[in-house]
């Protein structure tokens, strides 16, 4: 119960967002509604820009979930450790998907919203191994957000599996579970300022297992089988591969 | 002569020597592959846009530096993007690219994005 408190506390002190911090994720929740509404302003060829409307709308409310739960789990994971989490939007990020969105035509979604840095704070840590700022402790507050989207994607997803609720037929909720593997598989990619990349700088051995699971989870959705099992394993397989082909090689006492 | 120019004694490409030429022609393939693909002229012009706020950073990260290669790198890439365009005026091209460039520096000078 302490630790519950604990977090609270932290989190109305320091887990308030900065103007700044709101513009930029105010523009990736617009950014990647367009992503998603990009071909849906009307059927086939024709223009309704009432139905387009209503698809935007449902896909900022989709965008908005997706990226609130992403930036609370980096903030509660980094204030749990001690440290502040500042989110910085990658503007650039968002005209590559963007440019990328207009030349598929809306077929391919590239989502690359920004990435976090974390604040040290001094009278928090006392008492906690490794006093001052570390990769394991930015990698641990990356990977909380990719964590989360793919947590509320299998809870959303579970509906179907427990209470006979068909997910996959509800556009919103289907649309849901998609954006938010795709948001996860994407902010894993290890380019900086993307979380991914934090991760990577953490470990390269944990980043390709992560990776590599996330990636097969969403090759098998796509494919239409939804299985962590074989997401795990597909992980495993990567892991080894990437140990016999390289990391093996770059260790040498 | 390009050849000679490009490699070291070693006969490598000379990636200190030439980036700016090798990275430019990259751009002006890039930019030739990204208009051609675009199908209408709306599209082109968006792309424009779009590209113009890419280069827009670039011109902001540089302003304090010798800027000829960038500018070079700015051109071949727009250069690259009007003959790989068959949709839409020439001219509103590179309006739409300079205004995308001039409107991203200003955000970046506004300290409205970082």
């Amino acid at each position: 119960m302490a630790f519950f408190y604990d977090l609270t506390d932290k989190f109305k002190r320091y887990g308030k967002f900065t103007p700044y911090e709101i513009r930029g994720i105010i523009t990736i929740i617009l950014v990647s509604a367009f992503i998603i509404s990009f071909n849906k302003w009307g059927e086939g060829d024709n223009f309704d820009f009432n139905i387009g409307m209503m698809n935007f709308l449902m896909a900022v409310i989709i965008a908005a979930i997706t990226v609130m739960v992403a930036q609370f789990a980096h903030r509660l994971s980094g204030l749990q450790g001690g440290f502040r989490v500042e989110y910085r939007t990658w503007y650039l990020g968002l005209v590559i998907g963007l440019i990328m969105i207009f030349l598929s035509r809306g077929a391919i979604w590239l989502i690359l919203p920004g990435g976090i840095f974390i604040h040290h704070m001094s009278a928090h840590r006392l008492g906690f191994f490794r006093y001052g700022t570390n990769t394991f402790a930015i990698g641990m507050a990356a990977l909380a957000g990719p964590l989360a989207n793919i947590i509320l994607a299998t809870a959303i997803k579970t509906l179907e599996v427990w209470f006979s609720i068909p997910v996959t037929q509800i556009y919103f909720l289907n649309t849901l579970i998609f954006f938010n593997w795709a948001y996860a598989l994407y902010n894993l990619l290890p380019i900086p300022p993307l979380p991914g990349s934090a991760i990577l700088f953490q470990s390269r051995m944990i980043y390709a297992f992560i990776f590599g699971s996330v990636a097969g989870y969403f090759a098998l959705l796509a494919a239409g089988i939804y299985s962590f099992v074989f997401a795990l394993l597909i992980g495993v397989v990567i892991w080894l591969l990437y140990y016999i082909i390289f990391e093996r090689f770059s260790w040498k006492g | 002569m390009l050849k000679k120019l490009m490699k070291n004694k070693n006969g490598a490409i000379d990636l200190i020597f030439s980036w700016v030429e090798i990275v430019a022609f990259i751009l002006l393939v890039l930019g030739f592959i990204v208009a051609f693909i675009s199908g209408s002229a709306v599209i082109t012009y968006t792309i424009a846009f779009l590209s113009g706020l890419f280069f827009g950073r670039v011109w902001y990260n540089v302003r304090k530096k010798e800027k000829f290669a960038y500018f070079l790198m700015i051109v071949f890439f727009l250069i690259g993007f009007i003959l790989g365009s068959f949709y839409g005026e020439k001219l509103v091209i590179i309006l739409f690219y300079i205004l995308g460039i001039i409107f991203y520096y200003y955000l970046l000078r506004k300290k409205v994005v970082r």
